[in-house]
C-alpha cells in the first residue's frame, strides 16, 4: 500500500518531543509525532518540579549547559506566544554553615560564571526578608534570579497544539514496535504497535526513559538509560517564601527543594532513588520521611503542612553522562534527543533548536514556512454567559471551562488530560466528586465537535476505572 | 436582590434548617444547592436503609415553600455589616450572579477525604476511589472491576458497598479499624496491602477496585478568603449553636468541625443553628 513519506517523525510526546515538533513546524516539512500513551506529557515530563533552570550548576562545556543556555534565551518569547503560565520567582541556595558558604563561593559562583548565568551572594537579612520561613540558622545564600517555574504540562500541550495548527500530525495511544531501515527512497519504516507503518525520511528519538530501547531497534547501543525516581509532596498551605529554596548539594544528592507551583501551593522534593523498573512511580513512607527531614532543615516545621497529593516521577539517567543530541551511530537518519535528565523541561526549547540543526547537518533542508503560526489564540476569552454551573467544586471550574477542552487542536480522551487542561480534579477531593460530572459534560457526543466522548480512562493506556456495563455484556 | 436568610446547601442540615425557618414563619428565605436536586452529598446513598432518615427528609423537603436555586454553587462570600448584610457570589447555569443576604446559614456539607490526604504509600493507579465516586459511577450505569475491596469507614461506605453488590459486584470488606498500608498497580489497581488492627503484618490482597476514604473535607472552598476559622480539613470552627464568628453568619452539619463524617448530627445541628440565627441579637 503506498503511503506518504514524511520528512520527520518524532518518537515521544513528552516536553522534548513536542518542543522539537513545534520548532520543526516553523519549516516547510511534513511532520508526524507518535506517542504510546493516550495523551502527551505522560512520562518524565509530568512529574517534576517544573523549574526552568538557568543552568547555573550545569557542567560547563556540556551539551546540557549549551541547551540550557539557548533555552534561557528562547523561553520568554515562547511563554508570551503560547500563553504558558510562568513564574519568574528566582531561587536561593541556602547556606547554614561556613562550609556550605565556602562550597557556594568555590564551586557554584565560578560555575555560574562559566555558564554565563547571573548569581549573587545575599546575606542573612536579605535572605530572610525574601523568605521569612527559612531557618534562622541560615547565614546567607546564593540568589539565582533567573530560575523560574513553568507548568510542564501546559508547555508540552502548547508545543503540540501549535505544531498541529501548523499541520503536524500527532498520533496518540500507539507506541513504536520496530523500525525498518530501508533505502533512501523508501525511507525509515516506523512500525506501530497496532501494525500501522509510517514512512519517513528522518526520525527523532525523543522517547525519554525508553530512548535507549528505540535506539536498539535500529541496532544502536551507544547509550543506555537507567531510571531514577523522585518523590514529591504537594501542599497548599501558606508558606512564607517568595523563591525556590535549594539546599547546598552534597556529593550524593542535590537535596530536597521547595518549589512554588504556578497555580498555587508548593512542591516539596524530590528524592533521588535509582531503581530497575522504569514504570515504578510509587511513593514510599521512607521517601516521605526523607522529604520531611530535608525540608525541615531549611524550613523548620514545614513538613507538618497537610498534603493534598503525593506522587513520584521517574527521570532518565544516561550512560553518556550528558544529553545525547546527535545522529545515531547506526543510521544517520535517526537523530537522538536522549539522555535528557532532570533538566528536560528547562532545556526543551534549546534541545529543539539543536535537533533542528542536527537534522539539517544530516541533509534535511530547512526552509521557513511563511504562513507558519508562532502564537496560540487566547484561551481565556471568558464569556460569563456560557461559563455555566460549577463542575469541579474544590477548584470552582465551570462547565464552560470543561467544554473548552473539546475545542483544543489536540484531542483529549482521559480524565488526567481534562485535569491538566482545566485544573478540575486537582483540589482536595482529587476528582472523586467531579469525575462523574466530567464524564457527563464530555460524554455528550458533541455535534459541533469531532471529539469522541470522554471515556472512564484515568491517564495511562489501559487505566480504565470503570466500563460501560451493558455494552460490554452485549459484546461478550 | 437581598434575602432575609440565605441557606447555603440543601443537604440534610440545609433542609432541616429551611423547614425550621418555615415553621417559625420567617419570610424571604432562599435555599441554594450546587447539585441538580436536593439531598446534598449523601444523595447517592439514600436508597440504603442506613439513610432512611435522609430519604424521609428529602421527601418532606417538598413542603418547603421558599425559592430554591439548583445547580447554583456559592463561589465567593463577602461579609458586610448587620445593616447592609452580606454578599454572596453564585455560579449558576446562567453564569455568575450576586445576591445579598441579611443573614446566612452555611450548610454546605463535606466531601469524603481520599487516600491522598492520608499519604498512603504506593502507586496511583486507576480504580482507587472514594465510596461516593463508586456510587455515582454505578448510578450512571458503569461497572467497576471484577474484584472490589472496600473499607467500612462509616454508613456512607456501607451504603456504597450495598449498592455495588446490588449491581452484581463482588466486594470484599475490610474493617474500618484496619489500615490501608500500600497500593500496587501501574495503569490499573492490582493489589493493596492491609494491616489489621492489632497485627503488625500487612497482608496483600489482589483487587482491581478499591473504595477508600477516611474523614472528610468541609465543602467550604468559597470561604477561603473569608474571616472565618477553618481547620486543615477545611471544616469551620463554630461556637455551640453554630455561630461562625461573623454576626449573622451561622453554620451547621458536616461542613463544621462540630459535624461528623456520617452526617448523623446534621439534621439536629441544622435546626439548632437556624433557631440560634433567628434569635441572634442585632
Amino acid at each position: 500500500m503506498p503511503t506518504t513519506l514524511h520528512d520527520v517523525v518524532v518518537i515521544g510526546g513528552g516536553i522534548v518531543g513536542t518542543a522539537i515538533l513545534r520548532e520543526l513546524s516553523q519549516y516547510k516539512l511534513d511532520l508526524c509525532l507518535v506517542e504510546k500513551q493516550p495523551d502527551v506529557c505522560e512520562g518524565t515530563s509530568k512529574a517534576n518540579s517544573g523549574i526552568v533552570h538557568t543552568g547555573f550548576d550545569a557542567p560547563p562545556g556540556s551539551i546540557e549547559a549549551e541547551c540550557l543556555r539557548r533555552a534561557q534565551r528562547l523561553w520568554p518569547e515562547l511563554v508570551a506566544a503560547l500563553k504558558i503560565p510562568f513564574l519568574s520567582c528566582g531561587a536561593v541556595m541556602v547556606a547554614c554553615s561556613d562550609e556550605e558558604k565556602a562550597i557556594i563561593h568555590d564551586v557554584y559562583i565560578p560555575n555560574a560564571a562559566a555558564n554565563g548565568v547571573d548569581v549573587r551572594w545575599i546575606g542573612k537579612e536579605e535572605l530572610l526578608e525574601r523568605n521569612p520561613a527559612v531557618t534562622s540558622a541560615a547565614i546567607g545564600g546564593l540568589l539565582i534570579e533567573g530560575e523560574s517555574i513553568v507548568d510542564p504540562f501546559w508547555a508540552t500541550r502548547s508545543f503540540a497544539e501549535l505544531a498541529v495548527l501548523n499541520g503536524a500530525d500527532v498520533r496518540l495511544g500507539n507506541g513504536v514496535a520496530s523500525i525498518g531501515t530501508g533505502s533512501q527512497e523508501e525511507g525509515l519504516a516506523i512500525v506501530l504497535e497496532d501494525g500501522q507503518v509510517i514512512r519517513t525520511r528522518y526520525a527523532v528519538n525523543a522517547a525519554g526513559l525508553w530512548s535507549d530501547e528505540i535506539g536498539r531497534m535500529i541496532g544502536d547501543d551507544s547509550f543506555w538509560i537507567t531510571p531514577r525516581k523522585g518523590q514529591f509532596l504537594l501542599t497548599e498551605e501558606p508558606i512564607a517564601v517568595s523563591t525556590i529554596i535549594l539546599p547546598v548539594p552534597t556529593k550524593v544528592t542535590k537535596g530536597i527543594l521547595l518549589t512554588p507551583v504556578v497555580f498555587g501551593g508548593f512542591m516539596l522534593g524530590p528524592t533521588a532513588e535509582d531503581q530497575d523498573d522504569k514504570w515504578d512511580r510509587s511513593t514510599t513512607g521512607e521517601g516521605m520521611r526523607q522529604i520531611a527531614a530535608g525540608v525541615d532543615k531549611l524550613l523548620p516545621g514545614v513538613s507538618a503542612c497537610a498534603s493534598i497529593r503525593q506522587f513520584a516521577g521517574v527521570r532518565a539517567v544516561c550512560s553518556a553522562g550528558d544529553y545525547v543530541i546527535r545522529a545515531s551511530t547506526a543510521d544517520s537518519r535517526v537523530i537522538h534527543a536522549a539522555g535528557i535528565r532532570s533538566t528536560g523541561v528547562s532545556a526543551s526549547p534549546g534541545i529543539a533548536e539543536m535537533v533542528a540543526e542536527r537534522l539539517e547537518q544530516a541533509g534535511l533542508p530547512l526552509r521557513r514556512k511563511a504562513e507558519a503560526r508562532s502564537e496560540l489564540p487566547e484561551l481565556f476569552d471568558d464569556e460569563a454567559q456560557d461559563a455555566g454551573e460549577i463542575v469541579c467544586l474544590c477548584r470552582s471550574i465551570t462547565r464552560g471551562e470543561v467544554e473548552r477542552v473539546k475545542r483544543s487542536s489536540l484531542p483529549c480522551s482521559t480524565i488526567d488530560g481534562v485535569k491538566r487542561r482545566t485544573g478540575a480534579t486537582l483540589g482536595e477531593c482529587q476528582g472523586n466528586y467531579c469525575i462523574p460530572q466530567l464524564l457527563d459534560v464530555l460524554g455528550e457526543r458533541g455535534t459541533a465537535s469531532s471529539h469522541e466522548p470522554l471515556r472512564p480512562l484515568k491517564g495511562l493506556r489501559q487505566s480504565y476505572f470503570a466500563s460501560v456495563g451493558k455494552e460490554e455484556e452485549e459484546r461478550t | 436582590m437581598t434575602y432575609e436568610i440565605v441557606i447555603v446547601g440543601a443537604g440534610i442540615a440545609g433542609i432541616s434548617a429551611a423547614l425550621a425557618a418555615q415553621r417559625s414563619g420567617v419570610k424571604n428565605v432562599l435555599l441554594l444547592e450546587r447539585h441538580g436536586a436536593v439531598g446534598g452529598f449523601t444523595l447517592p446513598y439514600h436508597d440504603s436503609p442506613e439513610f432512611a432518615d435522609a430519604r424521609e427528609l428529602v421527601r418532606v423537603a417538598r413542603e418547603i415553600r421558599y425559592p430554591m436555586r439548583l445547580r447554583s454553587a456559592v463561589i465567593g462570600f463577602f461579609p458586610g455589616t448587620a445593616e447592609e448584610g452580606h454578599t454572596l457570589y453564585l455560579q449558576t447555569p446562567q453564569g455568575m450572579e450576586q445576591i445579598g443576604a441579611r443573614r446566612v446559614l452555611i450548610a454546605s456539607g463535606a466531601l469524603e477525604m481520599p487516600k491522598e490526604a492520608g499519604q498512603i504509600p504506593g502507586s496511583r493507579p486507576a480504580g482507587v476511589m472514594t465510596p461516593h465516586l463508586a456510587a455515582e459511577l454505578v448510578d450512571r450505569g458503569y461497572r467497576l472491576g471484577q474484584r472490589v475491596a472496600a473499607f467500612d469507614t462509616g454508613r456512607m461506605a456501607r451504603a456504597a458497598i450495598d449498592k455495588l453488590r446490588q449491581h452484581g459486584h463482588a466486594v470484599t470488606v475490610f474493617a474500618g479499624s484496619s489500615e490501608l498500608a500500600r497500593v500496587h498497580g501501574v495503569a490499573r489497581l492490582e493489589a493493596i496491602e492491609v494491616r489489621q488492627a492489632d497485627d503488625d503484618r500487612a497482608l496483600r490482597f489482589e483487587c482491581d477496585t478499591l473504595l477508600y476514604c477516611r474523614g472528610r473535607y468541609g465543602a467550604t472552598f468559597f470561604l477561603k478568603d473569608a474571616p472565618v476559622s477553618r481547620g486543615p480539613d477545611l471544616t469551620l470552627a463554630t461556637e455551640p449553636g453554630g455561630y461562625a464568628g461573623i454576626p449573622g453568619v451561622y453554620a451547621a452539619g458536616a461542613c463544621t468541625a462540630a459535624g461528623d463524617d456520617d452526617h448523623a448530627k446534621s439534621a439536629e445541628q441544622g435546626i439548632a443553628a437556624m433557631m440560634a440565627l433567628l434569635t441572634e441579637n442585632g
